[in-house]
């Protein structure tokens, strides 16, 4: 099994700075998601299925498997300018 | 250099981003300031937070400036984008673009604010006269995600594209 700390953005900063989910090694961005709204609440489903999960140097397709404890981060939908 | 662009809790300089861009070879200097709107849907605003994840938030900067240097050549880019609270007013992001002629400065600095809405992660939080305060909805990154350029070389399937 392995701890990620999730660092939060814009709405997601309702829930705290940072979320923590525990998975399988191995698991995907998309298991990873699962395990957010497991924890969230299904209430949240839409909101965590719409955003993205980032490492500190790209946004991460909701296939891509992580193999190891990593810094993540999860992006809500964008509003800049 | 073509393409400068930042995340700043200090507040934006026009001038700064003219001079980052100025060249004697270019006609044209286009600007774009967003500020900060003292109403939305009906509501009073009294500011907004900017939230920015600032590395992701550049390497899109640049990103979509270099996008813009293939369809219009021969441009130079300025971005700087708030991180924090503003006030009614304040300067939220500025964009300068120069080019020899004026089509291409107008042209590319248009493209480069809508895909930084679409594309940065940046998210607002508007505050109200009554003291609320609500996160904005906005554009979904996943299709971004799932076009990355990035892979692990391990993804379950061609995640790429």
């Amino acid at each position: 099994m392995i701890n990620y700390s999730i660092k939060c953005f814009g709405v997601f900063r309702q829930f705290g700075d940072t979320l923590c989910v525990t998975v399988d090694a191995g698991s995907s961005v998309q298991q990873i998601k699962a395990a957010l709204v497991q924890q969230l609440g299904e209430q949240h489903k839409t909101l965590v299925e719409e955003s993205v999960l980032a490492n500190d140097n790209a946004i991460l397709p909701n296939a891509y498997i992580l193999q190891e404890e990593t810094p993540l981060s999860i992006l809500p939908p964008v509003c800049g300018g | 250099m073509s393409i400068q662009v930042f995340v700043s809790a200090d507040p934006l300089s026009l001038e700064t981003a003219m001079q980052s861009v100025i060249d004697p070879a270019h006609g044209a200097i286009d600007t774009f300031i967003g500020t900060v709107r003292n109403m939305h849907e009906g509501k009073s605003v009294t500011g907004i937070t900017y939230d920015v994840h600032e590395a992701l938030a550049e390497k899109a900067f640049h990103e979509i400036c270099e996008e813009a240097q293939g369809l219009w050549p021969d441009t130079r880019y300025y971005v700087a984008h708030y991180q924090g609270t503003l006030d009614v007013s304040g300067i939220s992001i500025i964009i300068a673009v120069s080019s020899p002629h004026r089509a291409e400065s107008f042209e590319a600095c248009r493209y480069v604010i809508e895909e930084i809405k679409k594309r940065a992660p940046i998210w607002k939080k508007e505050h109200y006269v009554d003291g609320m305060s609500d996160w904005l909805p906005g554009h979904s990154l996943s299709e971004e995600a799932e076009h990355s350029m990035t892979c692990c070389g391990h993804c379950q399937e061609d995640a790429h594209g």
